[in-house]
């Protein structure tokens, strides 16, 4: 069972405590072309909160959209779609589904990574530098 | 009539962009200027040149025009003589040679063909504090002028001379006002929109929003927006920009680089510099983008000096100098310990050299905004707009106005701290948009996300480009031969980054110039 909490970020106005993935599905997929106000809002929320973002992309041409432009990843079932979008954000970003519709997300939503910094070692890594003389050893170590 | 004569149009506009490229000093038809550029006549002896249309009010003397940030020509029977502008942001390059000199706005004509000799010092500057400092270009034997400096061609001799900086006379005075600032945008920016369209670069910080929000106001129509990702990891700056782009009634556009473009994008970047800075390459993507764009650019070089407060915090002036050299710290995970010595002998010998030719600025009010100004934003971060936009764009940095700077500098520095001024400022025209928090404002912190120059693909054209040519010998035992990770790791980090960054744009200056190289090799960083 995924421990993500996910929402589709065109259909909220506020996103709650427990979410930890923000779906956006392509135009092709019944989401937004543009940034509308709102969705920026929850956008900006999510990025200050350092949640993950997912765009779904059917077609190339969802590409294009802004929203699915800005996700952390693109998550997409078709191989076309998969190869441009590895051009544009590179591989990493890319999760490569079985089907991208938003009804399917539960399939495979497990496989999105914990953000970075809110992994325990970055959580406690973090936590140590912001001790004088520990950040002082870390920055002699080349932090590596 | 000489040859500038017939060349220059006798309307009261110069070239709307372009570039311009001469001789003084010389005899005849080697006496010209402006190719591929129309340059303003101020009087039968005297033209004026800037990479956007000088507008008329400042065309009635040498001046005025240098005022307005041109570079101004003075032609006469036995001297001639070059005038850079008081902003000295736009690059004029000069290489003297016995009685004459040529100059270029771009760097590259001046260059053509000939042999080249790296200047050493100028590439230390690069690698740790951005680009090269005090005139200083990364060839030997050409210059860039300083900011109301003069070149003059007489007697069979060139000489350069720096009249004193009118903006070191600037005196804050309590009484002064942020209204005064607001009335000296709004005037420039009603003398850009009446030869221009105007086309806003919109971040999520403040110094592009105030300016898109009073050329809204100024021009009978608005600007158009454009924003990309300065590669934070996180896209506040978009979705910040949107919001503000939102609240401006402006059309807006988000453009986000591909990272298979990324090898184009570094060699597009420092060859529209003319390999002087790495700084922003990622602004490559969002120019092609405008390409076809009619229109003036609005860049914000300057905001945060003149009206920020930034680089003013922090005790002394040495730390202040020791943190304009920020790129060296963790400098010995990526270049041999005597490169990291070389490097960083050679630029503070810059900064002692800068302390000897701006003997004023030491106990200035304005001391450490100058100091930063000098060394960082005029050398550096002035190549974005006037290096890499100005290529296919007229461009203006209204922050940098002689009306605006001088409302601004009145302003005590007191009063600059903590970017206060911004706010008060896009209040007077917008209240609300100035309540809306800014980008930086809001970045998290440990970052969540890795920046996007730590892809797998973006980490091996660095690596290729770092690795593949005569910089790897500056390089650190053992990091060629290291993996994916450990570069990823220096990338995510702001000086180790600049470093690689810098030592590609090194590799491919060498790429560029080949066997026209002559000299000493980059052995000389070594000391």
């Amino acid at each position: 069972m995924s421990a993500h909490v996910h929402v589709r970020a065109d259909a909220i106005s506020t996103v709650a405590p427990a979410v930890t993935v923000l779906v956006v599905p392509g135009p092709s997929l019944g989401g937004p072309e543009d940034l509308s106000p709102d969705l920026v809002r929850v956008l900006i929320d999510a990025d200050v909160r350092g949640l993950q973002t997912v765009a779904l992309a059917a077609t190339i041409s969802d590409l294009a959209a802004t929203p699915v432009a800005l996700a952390r990843f693109i998550a997409t079932d078709d191989d076309d779609t998969a190869a441009e979008a590895a051009a544009r954000a590179g591989a990493d970003r890319i999760l490569r589904v079985e089907d991208a519709s938003a009804g399917a997300v539960d399939g495979w939503i497990a496989r999105v990574p914990r953000v970075e910094s809110r992994t325990l070692r970055r959580r406690v890594r973090s936590a140590l530098r912001g001790i004088a003389p520990v950040r002082w050893a870390y920055e002699r170590m080349g932090a590596r | 009539m000489n040859a500038e004569g017939q060349r220059s149009p006798e309307s009261q506009t110069a070239s709307r962009q372009g570039h311009v490229v001469g001789t003084i000093g010389a005899a005849g038809d080697d006496r010209r200027e402006c190719d591929g550029a129309a340059l303003a006549r101020i009087d039968a002896h005297t033209t004026a040149w800037a990479p956007r249309t000088i507008h008329s009010s400042h065309l009635t003397d040498a001046e005025s025009a240098r005022r307005a940030d041109a570079l101004v020509i003075r032609r006469g029977e036995d001297r001639d003589e070059l005038r850079s502008g008081v902003s000295g942001a736009v690059p004029v390059y000069v290489a003297a040679e016995g009685g004459s000199a040529q100059f270029s706005s771009r760097l590259s004509s001046l260059t053509a063909d000939a042999p080249v000799r790296a200047d050493w010092d100028g590439w230390a500057h690069v690698l740790a504090a951005g680009a090269p400092l005090n005139g200083r270009t990364t060839f030997q034997g050409i210059r860039r002028l300083q900011p109301w400096e003069s070149v003059i061609a007489e007697a069979g001799s060139v000489r350069f001379a720096r009249e004193r900086w009118p903006w070191l006379d600037i005196e804050p005075d309590e009484s002064a006002r942020i209204e005064d600032v607001a009335d000296a945008l709004t005037a420039e920016m009603r003398r850009l929109a009446d030869d221009h369209s105007l086309l806003s670069l919109l971040s999520g910080g403040w110094d592009s929003r105030i300016l898109a929000l009073y050329a809204r106001h100024a021009a009978t129509a608005p600007p158009r927006a454009f924003t990309t990702s300065s590669d934070t990891g996180i896209v506040l700056e978009e979705l910040i920009a949107s919001q503000a782009a939102h609240r401006l009634g402006l059309e807006h556009e988000v453009v986000v680089p591909r990272i298979d473009r990324f090898a184009d994008d570094i060699r597009a970047f420092v060859d529209a510099v003319d390999h002087q800075t790495s700084y922003h390459v990622w602004l490559v993507p969002l120019l092609e983008r405008i390409a076809g764009f009619d229109g003036l650019v609005l860049d914000g070089l300057g905001g945060g000096l003149m009206l920020g407060g930034d680089f003013t915090v922090g005790g002394d002036r040495p730390s202040r100098i020791v943190g304009l050299m920020k790129y060296l710290n963790g400098a010995d995970q990526v270049l041999r310990p005597d490169a990291v010595r070389g490097i960083g002998e050679r630029t503070r010998g810059a900064f002692d050299e800068f302390d000897d030719a701006w003997p004023e600025v030491a106990d200035h009010p304005f001391e450490a905004t100058l100091t930063a100004y000098l060394n960082r934003t005029l050398p550096g971060i002035s190549q974005s707009p006037y290096g890499l936009v100005a290529k296919e764009h007229p461009v203006a940095t209204p922050f940098l106005a002689d009306e605006v700077a001088r409302a601004a500098l009145r302003i005590p520095a007191a009063a600059h701290a903590g970017g206060a001024l911004y706010p008060r400022l896009t209040a007077l025209l917008d209240p609300q948009l100035a309540t809306m928090p800014t980008a930086q404002s809001m970045v998290p912190w440990p970052r969540p996300h890795p920046r996007r120059i730590t892809a797998d693909e973006s980490v091996e054209v660095l690596r290729r480009l770092v690795t593949e040519g005569p910089a790897a010998a500056l390089l650190a035992d053992g990091l060629a031969e290291e993996g994916t990770a450990h570069w990823r790791r220096l990338l995510s980090r702001t000086g180790t980054q600049h470093l690689l960054r810098s030592l590609a744009m090194l590799n491919l200056w060498f790429d560029a110039y080949g066997d026209r190289i002559a000299g000493p090799g980059v052995e000389e960083l070594m000391s």
